[in-house]
């Protein structure tokens, strides 16, 4: 129990209740797509495989295959070369030089090939600058389009990355202040009364899914806020103290791993040695390669693996690209470890929850959604509290209609996706529009039905529908089936499909039950049990 | 003589306090902390536990600004924080 001044207490609990009011909307939007974006990978295989599995990111055959497309590109594009694993076990090779945008920022231009490792057979070639060629990558589109409204809400850079900073700020000062204003932190943790009450089993389940997801909320607010304000703020202000503005500067001395320089001709060594070297040193698998200044003799082959099962921050193992011999294994900044590194590091699995595979990410969907889950339940109870005043009536509409209409439009991106897969129009664009479509007409339906309990029932039908179309929708736009998935050992397809028809179903049992009617006047304080409640 | 703001200015004070003038001083803050953070061994740190921090730092200008009771001294901390910070960002730039 936290024993705090009335006073305080009182100014805490508004603040936890404006920030989420007010922010709520948004950063409900931001943690349901988070929640998704969990799964980018397995999402992407799903919808976009290859007609069989691909084991391993780097087969046998890399190091031919970089040395021949090499030979494909401009030779200025050698001054880096980014290898890392696609959608469906694809293999994307980056040839980029980096250079300075129209707009006068630095970025990245060149050419990049999509092959298949079985086959080494390139399955598309992209060009331009670094935005270009991901308008034109089609495979991943589906996780692309769920990662943009996580990170940025679409909105243009760099607004989109402070506005979802700020909300992770809000989330954790709607986290901070819940734990302040608990009265009884331990007992809300057990307390659960499912009897005939509406009103307190509502409050009971905000309550018990909010004070367990405490730990999880305020580790998820704080690596999320990190990373939107590293780029948007962080890097350009201590650019501007330490190197004069110059954040190309700032960034080699956190990243670089360049060796003195020396433009003389020199082979590369083979990459499949350096490889195998890896694994043998770090017990996991290789995921990224990036080599600089190939074909020179100053050439370095920079390898990260996937998380080794006791390790939580990466490593990158850097090579001498002429010799092949290990230069060192360096840590995520700087060439030698360090606590800043170690932090840095440290972010990653806590906000992707990548570091135990697919259990830890399971783990992580289910706290997410648990978060999803009080996100929206707390707006509700705090605008039906007030729901005598109509303009917290008309709040509480809007709520309904974020809360039950953001699933319906998320589902219905990706059927523009599948439909439109052949088109030139960019995967995330026919998303957007589709995304926007739904949610104009999700408005129009919320607008039409004046009781909430209803449009709560239609928008959740809806989605259901929508989940159970969307594996018929892929297969009917020449999506793999079962069978053919199953025996290749694509295990996301059915996975995926089985997970969709499920919650689906869900959706739909859960539309059926019309939710017990509670007098505004008797809902009484809404979230938590608070000194200032019972004063 | 009463030094206090008039009563209606007083919420519109505590906005500006608790909304831009936070952020702002979280940001000099993170700014100046790459100057007074010792550097490590990988020279490093000082570069990017400001970063690291930085959600931390407005959560907690925010939280004080919106909890001191005294907009005085809540105005005045800001302050200080802000003074003491800008003027190592402006030593180290200019020497």
């Amino acid at each position: 129990m936290i024993k705090l001044p009335q006073s305080d207490t009182k100014a805490l609990l508004a603040i936890h209740g404006w920030s989420g009011v007010l922010l709520g909307l948004l950063l409900y939007v931001v943690i349901c797509t988070g929640v998704a974006a969990v799964f980018a990978e397995e999402i992407n295989d799903w919808a976009s495989p290859l007609p069989h599995a691909n084991a391993h990111a780097f087969p046998a055959g890399i190091d031919a295959a970089t040395r021949r497309l090499a030979t494909q590109v401009d030779p200025q594009f050698h001054e880096e070369i980014a290898m890392f694993r696609s959608a469906g076990g694809r293999l994307n090779l980056r040839y980029h030089l980096h250079d300075t945008m129209p707009n006068g920022k630095p970025g990245e231009r060149g050419v990049e090939f999509e092959v298949d490792p079985a086959t080494w057979q390139p399955l598309a070639t992209r060009k331009g600058w670094d935005d270009e060629i991901a308008d034109q990558t089609k495979p991943s589109g589906v996780a692309a389009f769920l990662i943009n409204l996580h990170v940025r809400l679409h909105i243009p850079e760099p607004w989109g990355l402070f506005v979802t900073g700020v909300l992770g700020l809000a989330m954790m000062i709607a986290a901070v202040t819940g734990i302040l204003v608990h009265r009884h932190l331990l007992a809300d943790l057990f307390t659960l009364r499912l009897g005939r009450d509406a009103l307190l089993k509502r409050r009971d389940l905000h309550v018990v899914a909010g004070s367990w997801n405490l730990p999880f909320a305020l580790i998820l607010a704080f690596t999320g806020s990190f990373f939107s304000f590293a780029s948007s703020v962080g890097l350009p202000a201590i650019a501007m103290v330490t190197f004069g503005g110059d954040q190309a500067a700032l960034i080699d001395t956190l990243y670089s791993t360049a060796r003195p320089e020396n433009k003389a001709p020199a082979p590369l060594a083979n990459i499949e040695a350096m490889l195998a070297d890896v694994r043998h040193r770090n017990h996991a698998e290789p995921n990224y390669i990036s080599v600089s200044h190939y074909g020179r003799a100053d050439a370095t082959v920079s390898i990260n693996t996937v998380l080794p099962g006791d390790e939580l921050v990466y490593s990158t193992f850097v090579y001498d690209g002429t010799t092949g011999a290990l230069i060192r294994e360096q840590p995520p900044l700087g060439k030698v470890p360090s606590m800043g590194a170690s932090l840095v590091g440290i972010m990653y699995p806590l906000h992707f929850g990548n570091f135990a595979g697919l259990a830890s990410k399971t783990v992580w969907v289910a706290l997410g959604t648990a978060a999803a889950y009080v996100s929206l339940t707390g707006m509700l109870l705090w605008t039906r509290r007030r729901e005598e005043q109509l303009a917290w009536r008309r709040m509480s509409r809007v709520v309904h209609y974020v809360g039950y209409g953001l699933p319906l439009a998320l589902v219905c991106a990706p059927y523009a996706f599948f439909a439109l897969r052949s088109s030139d129009v960019p995967a995330i664009t026919v998303q957007d529009i589709a995304f926007l479509v739904v949610s104009a007409a999700a408005a129009v339906i919320a607008f039409a039905i004046q009781d909430l309990d209803r449009l709560r029932r239609v928008l959740l039908g809806c989605t259901g529908v929508m989940l159970l179309g969307l594996p018929v929708m892929r297969i009917a736009t020449g999506g793999l089936g079962w069978a053919d998935a199953w025996s290749a050992g694509i295990g996301a397809v059915p996975v995926v499909d089985i997970a969709l028809l499920a919650f689906g179903f869900i959706c739909l049992w859960t539309a059926r039950a019309r939710q017990a009617r509670v007098p505004a006047a008797a809902e009484g304080p809404a979230a938590i049990s608070t000194e200032a409640h019972s004063a | 003589m009463n030094a206090a703001p008039p009563h209606r200015l007083r919420p519109w004070l505590r906005g500006v306090l608790v909304g831009p003038v936070s952020l702002i001083v979280a940001s000099l803050v993170m700014a100046g902390g790459a100057v007074w953070l010792p550097e490590g061994d990988a020279k490093v740190n000082n570069l990017v536990l400001p970063v690291v921090l930085f959600p931390l730092l407005w959560t907690a200008t925010f939280l004080y600004t919106c909890l001191d009771k005294k907009l005085a001294r809540a105005y005045a901390v800001m302050g200080a924080l802000s003074a003491v910070n800008a003027a190592l960002i402006a030593w180290h730039l200019m020497t």
